[in-house]
């Protein structure tokens, strides 16, 4: 093989089995080799002697040739040969010696992939346990600046406050109203059917009231800030973390804490009670225009039963409730954001994250709260 | 002022970022960290700015620890590599930011922060774009925006992440002559992290090269690239060619060639490697007086006033790089396939042990 090669294909790679001696030449590169590959799968590999490959020949040696060259020594002892590589030029040897890592490395991986049920519930909940420990240090991190603004309250920027508390509240007006709306109308009309059965036409009042100043109007208003809003703020600080703005601010000399955080935690406990308010109103409404017209209660009626129906207790147990569900909101979209690192996928990421958390979070929140209520007698 | 980085560890994981690094900065100085991706010198500045903090060693500014000092108290402007300018605020805005969130007595004027920013704006030759959002700007605008927020608070020190890595080359080039001279106006204390050894070579008075979370070599530009401490530095200030071979008694013997190298005359048969770079190739058609290496010539390529040859050696096979100027190369007359004889102006010997410490 040492000879020129007639057809003039100087350099084309070759391998030639002479006893236990396998002897590789020419250039191993990514443009040639596959022509050996096939040779090689055809060689007859003697089982009674160690075999040696010879790799002194090859001039020329690029990733494709080094790992034609490890996978066939790989492929050689996993059929129990005893196989070795001789005569690699220094720099080949590294090259060889990359791929090999590499090829471990994938072994490796592979190996993890495949883990059993158990070890994946004990990650799963070891993740879910840094999670939470990452929430309640973020929520430690909020009080203790909420504190220290509430001493010092000239510190707090009111600006960001305000055009936050036109951002998640003003603006979700038209979309909170008309949901609210829709659902008193749901609401009085499911209960319709039933009640016309019993004659009991005047206590849709009731039904409306309760359910929905207590329990829906609530939190059908925190999902939907948590979906425009919370996901609003882990983007917003999710992108300033990835174009290094959060860093900008802080070489700057401001905490990034009391610029993204404060405002939105404070502006959001302010409007999302507000917004309950309105969303109680409208809800109410859409219910008196759906007893009217599907069972003949009139307005005049409907708000006299509605007066000896709700108590104030529980119209504040719907707002009150508010407050809770707004902090809920704005500590995990902005501890989602935070948690951005790297690139602009990993935004797309943590703002999902940060409103399926958000949601399920207010709605543990709201059983908690009923669990209580019912404890208490409210 | 000066800056002073001592016995510096950081951990990400278990990767082991940066291993007892420790490095002195002059007052006044422009000093480039140079390295590949990877090798550290982002963490380092970041640890210099407060930005993220060491697991162990110190950090002085002006002799002063300033290790558990927060960023905001260290006076550092920073520049980032993609700019992080504030997208909902004017260039104005974004420059007299730093300066209006200040609070009680430390709050400028309104007056004076008008006047601080346009002089900032000038200085960086943007005043006509005081309005504009980022978005409105091309890049080097942008950095040379973020460049005056970050001088806008008057910084004892400035740092540059890869100020220029976002750019294209033409943009790049004038950016950093400018950096220069801005450095030599304004004497501010700065350290630049980059990744183009052209850049750090033309831009910093001392260059720190930096691999693998350790400090390499550090010297001024000329000294490090005519004496590399190390087979890395050599290798990445630039292209190279490797010879292997052994080094016996002040003679190396590198595969057919034989050189002098009296700097290693205490050697006793070690194996070594020599580097060339393609600039210290020379190429003749016919066999002269020295030492040659016999080669064909492979490719030839044209790049502006240079032209690069890619040779095979007829002993091994093993590629040599060789730049020759266009003159040198149209005097040669050479095409592909031809034989040619090669020698080496200037070749630099590392052995064995000093390998293994590179």
């Amino acid at each position: 093989m040492r000879a020129p090669d007639p057809l003039g294909r100087e350099g084309a790679p070759r391998v030639a089995l002479d006893g236990g001696v396998a002897r590789f030449s020419g250039c191993w590169t990514i443009g040639r080799v596959g022509g050996v590959e096939r040779e090689l799968a055809r060689l007859e590999w003697p089982r009674d002697r160690p075999l040696i490959l010879d790799a002194s020949r090859v001039t020329a040696l690029d990733t494709a040739g080094a790992w034609l060259l490890e996978s066939t020594r790989r492929a050689l002892a996993r059929s129990r040969h005893e196989v070795s590589v001789a005569g690699l030029r220094p720099d080949h040897e590294a090259l060889v010696a990359m791929i090999r890592a590499r090829v471990a490395d994938r072994a490796e991986s592979v190996r993890a992939r495949s883990k059993g049920a158990l070890a994946r519930v004990g990650e799963l909940a070891a993740r879910s346990i840094r999670q939470l420990l990452g929430i309640l240090g973020f929520v430690g991190e909020s009080a203790f600046a909420a504190t220290a603004v509430l001493r010092h309250p000239r510190r707090l920027r009111w600006r960001p406050v305000l055009h936050n508390i036109e951002s998640a509240g003003f603006r979700a007006l038209p979309i909170t109203g008309l949901l609210s709306f829709l659902m008193g109308v749901v609401i009085a009309y499911q209960g319709a059917t039933q009640l016309e059965r019993y004659g009991a036409n005047i206590f849709v009042a009731d039904l409306v009231g309760l359910a929905m100043l207590r329990e829906l109007s609530p939190l059908l208003t925190a999902i939907i800030v948590a979906g425009r809003s919370g996901s609003a703020y882990a983007a917003q600080i999710g992108t300033m973390k990835v174009t290094e703005e959060i860093d900008a601010l802080r070489t700057v000399g401001i905490a990034p804490f009391d610029l993204l955080v404060l405002p939105k935690l404070i502006a959001l406990t302010i409007a999302l009670p507000l917004l309950v308010v309105y969303a109680d109103a409208l809800a109410v409404m859409g219910g008196m225009m759906m007893a009217k017209t599907s069972l003949g209660v009139g307005y005049a009626d409907f708000l006299d039963r509605f007066e000896h129906a709700i108590d104030l207790p529980d119209y504040l147990v719907g707002i009150g409730k508010a407050p809770v569900f707004a902090a809920i909101i704005a500590v995990v979209g902005c501890y989602q954001g935070f948690q951005v690192s790297g690139d602009a996928e990993s935004v797309g990421r943590q703002t999902t994250v940060s409103v399926v958390q958000s949601i399920f979070l207010v709605i543990v929140a709201d059983a908690a709260f009923s669990v209580a209520f019912s404890y208490l007698g409210i | 002022m000066s800056i002073e980085v001592r016995n510096i560890h950081k951990h990400f994981g278990k990767f082991h970022a940066l291993q007892d690094v420790n490095l002195h900065v002059q007052t006044g100085e422009l000093v480039a960290l140079l390295g590949p991706s990877g090798s550290g010198k982002t963490t380092l500045l970041r640890i210099i700015a407060g930005l993220e903090v060491a697991d162990s060693g110190t950090v002085l500014f002006h002799g002063e620890d300033a290790t558990d000092r927060h960023v905001r108290e260290r006076q550092v402007g920073f520049v980032f590599q993609h700019y992080a300018l504030f997208r909902h605020m004017t260039v104005f805005e974004n420059v007299a930011f730093g300066l209006r969130v200040r609070k009680g007595k430390a709050k400028p004027l309104e007056g004076y922060i008008r006047a601080r920013v346009s002089e900032l704006l000038d200085l960086v030759q943007l005043g006509w774009l005081a309005d504009r959002y980022p978005s409105q700007l091309s890049g080097g605008q942008r950095q040379r925006v973020a460049l005056a927020r970050a001088l806008a608070v008057e910084p004892r020190v400035l740092l540059l992440d890869e100020p220029f890595g976002a750019l294209d080359a033409k943009v790049r080039k004038e950016l950093r002559r400018w950096l220069r001279r801005l450095q030599d106006d304004l004497r501010i204390t700065s350290v630049f992290v980059t990744h183009d050894q052209e850049e750090a070579l033309e831009v910093a008075d001392r260059v720190v090269v930096m691999n693998e979370g350790k400090i390499e070599q550090v010297g001024a530009p000329d000294d490090v690239y005519d004496r590399p401490a190390s087979r890395f530095v050599y290798n990445f200030l630039g292209d190279v060619n490797l010879f292997h071979g052994r080094v016996h008694q002040g003679q190396a013997q590198l595969g057919g060639l034989e050189v002098e190298v009296p700097e290693h005359n205490g050697t006793l048969d070690t194996a070594a490697v020599a580097f060339v770079r393609p600039h210290d190739v020379d190429v003749a058609r016919y066999r002269s007086g020295g030492p040659t290496i016999e080669a064909t010539v492979r490719h030839v390529k044209a790049l502006g006033p240079r032209v690069r040859l890619y040779l095979e050696r007829t002993e091994e096979g093993a590629e040599i790089e060789a730049e020759l100027s266009r003159e040198r190369f149209e005097e040669l007359a050479l095409a592909e396939g031809e034989k040619v004889y090669v020698s080496l102006r200037k070749l630099r010997v590392f052995v064995e042990d000093s390998l293994s410490a590179a």
